[in-house]
């Protein structure tokens, strides 16, 4: 059986760029391409409360993982169309870790999007660490776009 | 009467033991730390660790050697790698290796706290005995 052509996602929040959205879901389109949305969020963040604590506080994790799964299908939808084929994966934890881990332990992709926006490639590591998002393209083994909005076409990319 | 887990860190930037140690104990763990992967590897042959975290790269000993042995003798042992060197390939061969985690660095004590709390879970074949 032949394997599908994925393209990838990447999704720090749930606010996806509609630029980059609609710019994955044309490339699937024409690639005749599965889309594979994955969002990567760090629930535990900088808290400092016990574990016991944590645990308590954290929502159950399957239970959020499905929240999510099911928050960014109903964003992205309108974006895409309902032709493309669309799978969504939600990593909880430090992100830079789980980005590593889930690229280690699955297929490689056409391409890959960043679905953030622009400036998280670039700023908002905290305590001027350098944030996980840049370290995104040396280790994939595809082309990493950026899709930007422009006035004319409503998605140009750079990478 | 529940018995405190025993977490080994090695980690030759001493900054790492010193932060995590009184964390991890304040957490309910008995705690080691060892600055090179050599004296780890000989407490290792003293002493069975519940979990270990543990760097990779150190000068005599590094943390892949330390994986490879603790999952040889010790297969119920969990080991999970850090690192600031940390790569897909390198993410692939500690997961392929038996490590039980992966986390970079700099990471939250936080985030490596749970992964050293589903550990735990784990080791008690998925029912809740920490000692917090």
């Amino acid at each position: 059986m032949l394997r599908q052509t994925r393209i990838a996602v990447f999704m720090e929040d749930l606010n996806v760029q509609p630029a980059a959205a609609r710019y994955a879901a044309a490339l699937a389109q024409r690639m005749n391409a599965g889309l594979y949305v994955l969002l990567l969020i760090d629930p535990v963040g900088d808290r400092r409360d016990t574990p016991r604590r944590a645990r308590e506080q954290l929502p159950d994790t399957a239970r959020l993982r499905t929240e999510y799964r099911l928050a960014v299908k109903r964003s992205l939808r309108p974006l895409i169309g309902k032709r493309v084929p669309l799978h969504v994966e939600v990593l909880l934890g430090d992100r830079t870790s789980e980005f590593l881990k889930y690229m280690a332990s699955n297929p490689v992709f056409h391409t890959a999007v960043w679905g953030g926006t622009e400036s998280a490639l670039h700023h908002g590591g905290s305590r001027g660490r350098r944030p996980w998002a840049a370290g995104i393209a040396k280790e994939l083994s595809c082309p990493f776009v950026v899709p930007r909005a422009t006035p004319t076409s409503g998605a140009g990319t750079s990478s | 009467m529940d018995q405190k887990l025993n977490i080994m860190v090695v980690d030759d930037e001493a900054i790492v033991g010193k932060r995590l140690k009184p964390t991890l104990e304040r957490d309910g763990y008995e705690v080691e730390t060892f600055g090179d992967g050599t004296s780890a590897l000989d407490r290792i042959g003293q002493k069975d660790f519940d979990i270990i975290v543990t760097d990779v790269r150190m000068d005599d000993v590094d943390g892949m050697q330390i994986l490879e042995h603790v999952k040889r003798y010790s297969p119920r042992t969990k080991v999970i790698i850090i690192t600031g060197y940390a790569t897909v390939d390198l993410a692939r061969e500690a997961l392929v290796k038996g490590a039980f985690d992966f986390i970079a660095k700099p990471f939250k004590p936080a985030d490596l706290r749970v992964i050293i709390e589903k550990a735990a879970v784990d080791l008690a074949g998925g029912h809740l005995t920490t000692t917090v």
